[in-house]
């Protein structure tokens, strides 16, 4: 007998290759479909096994050990079929497979009854043999439920329910199998193991799919050791086959063989093998470890830009494309923590890098998990975990349309820094251990290099941004504009010039802390009613300027007017009461109006001035005219005009004190009373000309709200109740409701705001306290006081002069501005408020 | 997405666990998390729609839990009748697949509509299959629920509530359904529990949901002899192997041995699941006539499935992610009752105390249209955890509808205005009259105490105009009587002046329906 006779070895091989595949299935997780592929493994085992074994005619005799292999031969097929079923999901075919074992028992039987087999005997490894009159039904019964096995999986692919690719190689290697049936019902080629080696294959490509497309769900990891135990296998059996091979050819050749050429012929037929060694090595490294090598590919030239790039565009462009070249996926995105603790979707390739489309804070579900130190998230983990049922419907269609599989974290120590998120592959495999080492090997050296480029960004935003307003600072607006003219890229565009009116008032009513809230406010007004393109600076304290690209004339007029409109809706038209900013913008165009950055910036600074000298919140357009009529205003005719204007105001004063007089007449009396005092209490205090104005006539108004109040309060006799009273303090934010809307008095509205208010704190509408109320008020409020006290009040009788002096003289310090309070008294004692027939000394 | 049915051929039992009943395993920081974050998502819903902006108010929009419940009032049914009565899409949070129905006892309307969206159904339907999977399983992780297994479905047919489910879950695995979805909706309630049960004779049975009472009535009729075998020789010819041994067992067991028959006897259920106001009241019947404690799941039409039990007596657990729960402890709900201006504080479920009793308070989530209704019902809250299964969140039990109802058996809810109607469809001489639910051996009955105007009335026609009243105004106090064979009523005849007395005697004002016991005992000592 030949021990190394090919015909043993094929099914020898053969054998051991279906325990090595049983061996990985067992110590692999397991599930359905890994179990009934475990089965039909044993199932081919016992073929196998039974083969080799026949051929040595090993006891007790070639004819057992054909029944044997008969027995496998008959299992192999059916559990071939019942497999495809599990893979494919396929339950309706149930009863083709219990016919199936139920058939499949009835041959065993058959088998074992002699009917499959008669007789069989081995001479050299070659096995002859008789059939039994079962044996043509068997075949064709195998060959039946492999062909359904096939047709099954066909049905399955037609049916889209599977795809081609994840089944290509299951479908090729059943029809090896097919066809090393039918080669068996061809006696002349039955005895060579044809059969073994397309099965063997088959299994192969089997366990191949597996490993390729996770069919198994299980961790397939093929170690070294057990692939490179196949390929010397292979590579033992192939040689040996190959010495025995042409020692019987040089033996037919010469007529004899002897040790020495044996020995030779080994040699020689070993240097012919090193190629081929080296090519199969080559194979199988191309096979288990192509990705592995790719994977260091990457890795080094990814390593390699990170230590030369600071800039986060060009960083996250290279990480994306190591993803892509290294696992392969539909796409890849990458989301990166961004200022306020906020992870965007950053995407280096287009226009606008970054998206909200997917916004995460951070104590977001998906962040909050990978601080806890997981390395990785699927989307399968998303849809189970009760985690994560706390996402947002919004959000879980965000992932599920950006394709979402994985999702790997860039971590720089504890901190995330940002969220690679990775849709399926190309050729819908799955991921395997080693392409998740490289994503978080990739991510961790992206980690460091990402944080600097952020950081390198964040200060190149910061400066040419402005901090307050996140608009551009003046500096960067210059960049711009000069770049505009110095590329000439836009043939004509329009520069706008706009300053806040009245916002130095606006910063002494409400503190500069409110004006910067207004200014913030403003910039996002500003920000929403322009285009994408425009470019919106900061441009100074309250000035702000714009390019806005590609229009000019009338278009730009219309532009600025928007944003006007805009700004007015958002403060002066507003319900909240103390909110009187607008907006007075001046806007020219290039090339007509200026040729240089200066020019222009100086043209549309003209507009903007002709818009604050025509009554504020306005917008013009720029024109040469304009400029050379504010310019050619002398000092005389500017005084005539401010004087008419002036005089236009105070008739709106009398007109409103009018309408005070209308509802009391009690109150206009305490009006004008109240005026004149403070203007007296003004002048001694020594304030300018413009603040002695600002008292007059708030003096005047300082009560206008009480239009608001309902009469039964306003004229109750009795004291007034905490309700009552409630309402009554509405009377100062009514006041500036009414007079917010004349322009030119507005400046009236600290004095009259703060009227109510005490210098120890304890007053309203809000309460604060000593020089943080403006003196006008402070002087208002003495001054409104001591003349409630000296006149009837329908509640109360007046008190006496001196006894309202004492009650000034007591609230000094806490209710009323010390220091205004001994002017005040003095006043008195001086004798400088009455005149001699007892009437105010009107200034 | 992956399907319970492919989860289950894959074997996948541990991530169907971690799926369905993963929940389970939420400590109370990360319930509260879930909790927050999806009522966050609700209320960006509604501050986009109109029905939003009407109960929260317009440009209101709480930024944290406490804003919400300081800015958004409680609400009832009145606050919704407007848009979904009249179904007007337009004004919802989303966009709705389904218009749930049930009916509005002492309402202004016959009947409330509750709208379900796509992702709503899709959260009822998780829920749903959780609380079905735990009806199947003995602990942790241990479930025998599969795919084709066969679906007693007891429950009322689309548009209810209770008919949402089968559409909801048959995208997620096939059951068999006895009888099948489409022929339920065509039968009656009674009718489809009995074609159900004949079919379950034939084919055998593997899950049950239904109401309680319905179980305790078939095992009723078992042991007293009056049910077996079906259409006898119909039933035999389709019944498989299995039914077939089973039925020849029973009819041993019943004509040779003499011994009564009961289901556990012909069906051997993997999960029973039941519902309705006084399933704690059958359990022990249940597992005795079915020889499996079913597990309680608490829901109602405008709130989805919002509890479900685990295993043994623990109670039942609050889904995260179904309703943002408040909770009005009971003192305070009564006086909201008797006081219409008095607004109630609310707790969260991290601020409940075991032992006490609450009304519960709902805003749906997923884009649902309920924001802080009271659904008007009591809970009580059984322990703040369960130590024996390692659940770490409060475990309640459901108690009763608030007491200005009384629901029996889950069949009906009895309201003042239906004595009101029964007192005066029957034409009955009552000077005055208060209602309670009672408990007569274990079964839940109304009993009303009257006084009537009229001495000489005998009780016993004083009771049979009243039951006769109500079963012609209530057509489902008709069916408990029909279906369940019992008589829910019991009548207490007061002595004369026991109102007048009890004023006098009493400052407390008497509620007219669920009063006190004390109430109970003074009016009938007041003579």
């Amino acid at each position: 007998m030949q021990l190394f006779s090919y015909l043993i070895l094929v099914p020898f091989v053969s054998f051991l290759c279906y325990c090595c595949l049983l061996m990985i299935l067992v110590g692999s997780r397991k599930n359905k479909i890994s179990r009934y592929y475990a089965i039909y493994v044993i199932s081919m085992i016992v073929w196998s096994f039974g083969s080799f074994i026949m051929r040595t005619n090993f006891y007790p005799g070639a004819l057992f050990w054909n029944r044997i292999l008969v027995t496998g031969l008959i299992g192999m097929s059916v559990l071939f079929y019942h497999f495809t079923l599990v893979l494919t999901e396929t339950t309706n075919q149930r009863k083709k497979l219990l016919f199936g074992y139920f058939s499949g028992g009835l041959l065993l039987i058959a088998n074992y009854a002699g009917l499959i087999m008669k007789e069989a005997y081995a001479v050299n490894s070659v096995i002859y043999y008789r059939l039994g009159p079962m044996a043509s039904i068997m075949a064709v019964w195998s060959l039946g439920y492999l062909i359904l096995a096939f047709t099954n999986i066909i049905d399955k692919v037609k049916s889209k329910q599977i795809p081609y690719r994840r089944v290509k190689y299951i479908l090729l290697g059943l029809i090896l199998v097919i066809i090393g049936g039918l080669l068996n019902l061809v006696p002349s080629l039955g005895k060579y193991p044809f059969d073994f080696v397309l099965n063997t294959v088959n299994a192969l490509f089997i366990a191949y799919s597996i490993y390729r497309y996770r069919f198994l769900e299980i961790k397939l990891i093929v170690k070294k050791g057990i692939a490179y135990s196949l390929y010397t296998l292979l590579l033992s059996g192939i040689y040996i086959l190959a010495i025995i091979t042409v020692q019987q050819i040089i033996s037919q050749l010469i007529g004899y063989t002897n040790m020495t050429i044996t020995l030779g012929m080994a040699v020689i037929l070993a240097m012919i093998f090193q190629p081929i060694k080296n090519l199969l090595q080559a194979g199988i490294d191309r096979i288990f470890y192509k990705e592995r090598l790719t994977h260091q590919e990457v890795l080094r030239d990814f390593s390699r830009i990170i230590n030369n790039v600071l800039d986060l565009e060009e960083l996250s462009d290279s990480l994306l494309e190591a993803v892509n070249r290294g696992l392969n996926p539909n796409k890849s995105y990458l989301l990166i923590k961004r200022r306020e603790e906020e992870y965007c979707l950053y995407n280096p390739s287009a226009e606008e890098k970054w998206s909200k489309e997917i916004s995460y804070g951070d104590n977001h579900p998906i962040i909050e998990w990978f601080k806890q130190n997981k390395s990785t998230l699927t989307i399968n983990e998303i849809e189970s975990s009760p985690y994560f049922t706390s996402l947002w419907r919004m959000e879980k269609k965000q992932l599920h349309r950006l394709g979402t599989e994985l999702i790997i974290p860039i971590r720089l120590r504890h901190t995330i820094v940002g969220l690679l998120i990775i849709t399926e592959k190309k050729r819908g495999e799955a991921y395997s251990q080693e392409e998740m080492d490289l994503l978080i090997t990739l991510t961790n050296n992206a980690a460091v290099g990402i944080e600097n480029a952020k950081l390198y960004e964040d200060a190149k935003y910061q400066a040419i941004t402005d901090g307050l307003t996140k608009l551009y600072n003046h500096r960067h607006f210059h960049e711009i504009l000069g770049k505009f003219i110095e590329d000439n890229s836009c043939k004509v565009f329009s520069v706008a010039m706009i300053d806040v009116d009245l916002f130095k008032l606006y910063n002494d009513l409400y503190g500069h802390s409110a004006g910067d809230r207004a200014l913030a406010k403003i910039a996002d007004v500003l920000r929403q009613a322009t285009r994408k393109e425009d470019i919106i600076a900061r441009y100074g304290g309250e000035e702000f300027a714009i390019i806005f690209p590609n229009i000019d004339g009338a278009q730009s007029l219309k532009a600025i007017e928007t944003l006007r409109k805009a700004v007015e809706s958002s403060f002066y038209s507003s319900s909240d009461v103390n909110e009187f900013l607008t907006i007075s913008v001046g806007v020219a165009n290039y090339p007509q109006d200026g040729e240089t950055a200066e020019e222009m910036i100086d043209c549309a600074d003209s507009a903007m001035y002709v818009a604050k000298h025509s009554g504020r919140n306005q917008s013009v357009l720029y024109s040469k005219k304009d400029e050379k009529s504010i310019g050619s205003y002398g000092g005389q005719e500017i005084q005539e005009m401010e004087d008419s204007i002036k005089s236009a105001y105070f008739s709106a004063i009398h007109a409103l004190a009018a309408t005070i007089d209308a509802k009391d007449h009690y109150t206009f009396g305490h009006s004008e009373n109240v005026s004149d005092y403070a203007v007296l209490l003004a002048e001694a205090a020594g304030f300018s000309e413009e603040r002695i104005d600002i008292v007059r006539n708030a003096g005047l108004l300082h009560d206008i709200g009480k239009i608001g109040i309902p009469e039964n309060i306003l004229t109750k006799a009795e004291a007034l109740d905490e309700e009552e009273f409630e309402i009554m303090k509405r009377h100062v934010d009514i006041s500036i409701t009414i007079i917010k809307h004349v322009p030119g008095i507005v400046k009236v509205i600290p004095a009259i705001m703060s009227h109510h208010e005490r210098y120890d704190g304890k007053g309203y509408p809000r309460g604060i306290k000593g020089d943080n109320i403006p003196i006008e008020g402070r002087c208002l409020c003495i001054v409104d006081s001591f003349d409630a006290m000296t006149t009837d009040r329908p509640y109360r009788r007046a008190l006496s002069m001196k006894e309202a002096l004492k009650e000034i003289r007591r609230g000094s310090g806490t209710q009323f501005d010390p220091e205004l309070t001994e002017i005040f008294l003095q006043l008195f004692e001086e004798g400088k408020i009455f005149s001699e027939d007892g009437k105010i000394q009107v200034a | 997405m992956v399907t319970l049915e492919e989860m289950l051929r894959r074997e996948e039992f541990d991530k169907i666990w971690e799926k369905y009943c993963g929940f389970l395993d939420l400590t109370l920081p990360e319930f509260m998390q879930i909790q927050e974050r999806l009522l966050m998502e609700q209320i960006e819903l509604l501050s986009r729609c109109e029905l939003g902006q009407t109960i929260m108010g317009e440009k209101v929009k709480p930024k944290t839990i406490e804003e919400f419940r300081e800015m958004v009032p409680l609400t009832t049914y009145e606050d919704y009748a407007d848009i979904l009565l009249n179904k007007r899409v337009d004004a919802l949070p989303s966009k709705p697949m389904y218009w749930i129905k049930t009916t509005w006892k002492g309402g202004t309307h016959e009947i409330k509509l509750a709208p379900y969206s796509d992702s709503m159904i899709e959260e009822h339907t998780k829920a749903f299959l959780a609380s079905l999977i735990l009806s199947t399983s003995r602990k942790k992780g241990d479930f025998s629920l599969r795919e084709k297994d066969k679906f007693l479905y007891g429950m009322a047919p689309l548009p209810y509530l209770t008919g949402l489910a089968p559409y909801g879950v048959r995208n997620e695995i096939d059951f068999e359904y006895l009888p099948s979805i489409e022929e339920a909706e065509y039968l009656g309630f009674e009718e489809r529990n009995k074609v159900g049960f004949q079919l379950a004779l034939s084919k055998g049975a593997d899950l049950f949901f239904g109401l309680s009472s319905v179980l305790v009535k078939i095992g009723e009729d078992f042991a007293s002899g009056s049910k077996v075998g079906g259409r006898g020789l119909s039933t035999l010819k389709t019944a498989n192997a299995r039914m077939l041994y089973k039925l020849f067992r029973a009819f041993i067991k019943k004509n040779i041995k003499k011994e009564t028959i009961l289901p556990k006897d012909l069906w051997d259920f993997k999960g029973i699941l039941c519902a309705g106001t006084d399933t704690h009241a059958f359990k022990e019947k249940i597992e005795y006539y079915w020889g499996k404690k079913p597990l309680e799941i608490y829901g109602g039409t405008e709130i989805a499935t919002v509890a479900t039990e685990t295993w043994g007596d623990g109670g039942l657990t609050f889904f995260p992610d179904v309703n943002f729960l408040e909770f009005i402890p009971e003192k305070d709900s009564l006086r909201s009752l008797q006081d219409k201006n008095y607004v109630p504080k609310t707790l969260l479920i991290n601020e409940i105390q075991a032992n006490q009793r609450y009304e519960i308070v709902v805003t749906k989530f997923r884009g649902g249209a309920f924001v802080r209704y009271r659904v008007g019902d009591i809970i009580e809250c059984v322990s703040l955890e369960n130590d024996a299964y390692k659940i770490k969140l409060p475990q309640v039990r459901f108690v009763d509808r608030i007491s200005n109802v009384i629901d029996l058996a889950g069949f009906t809810r009895i309201t003042k205005a239906t004595i009101d109607k029964a007192v005066e469809v029957g034409k009955l001489p009552v000077k005055d009259w208060v209602a309670s639910k009672q408990y007569d051996a274990k079964e839940p009955v109304l009993h009303v105490y009257m006084e009537m105007l009229d001495s000489d009335i005998n009780l016993n026609d004083v009771k049979n105009i009243l039951n006769e009243s109500l079963r012609q105004s209530d057509s489902d106090y008709r069916d408990i009587q029909m279906m369940l064979g019992r008589d829910p009523l019991r009548v207490t005849l007061l002595p004369r002046d026991s109102f007048n007395n009890f004023s006098k005697k009493s400052s407390n004002m008497i509620l007219k329906m669920n009063p006190s016991k004390e109430t109970i005992d003074l009016l009938q000592n007041c003579c």
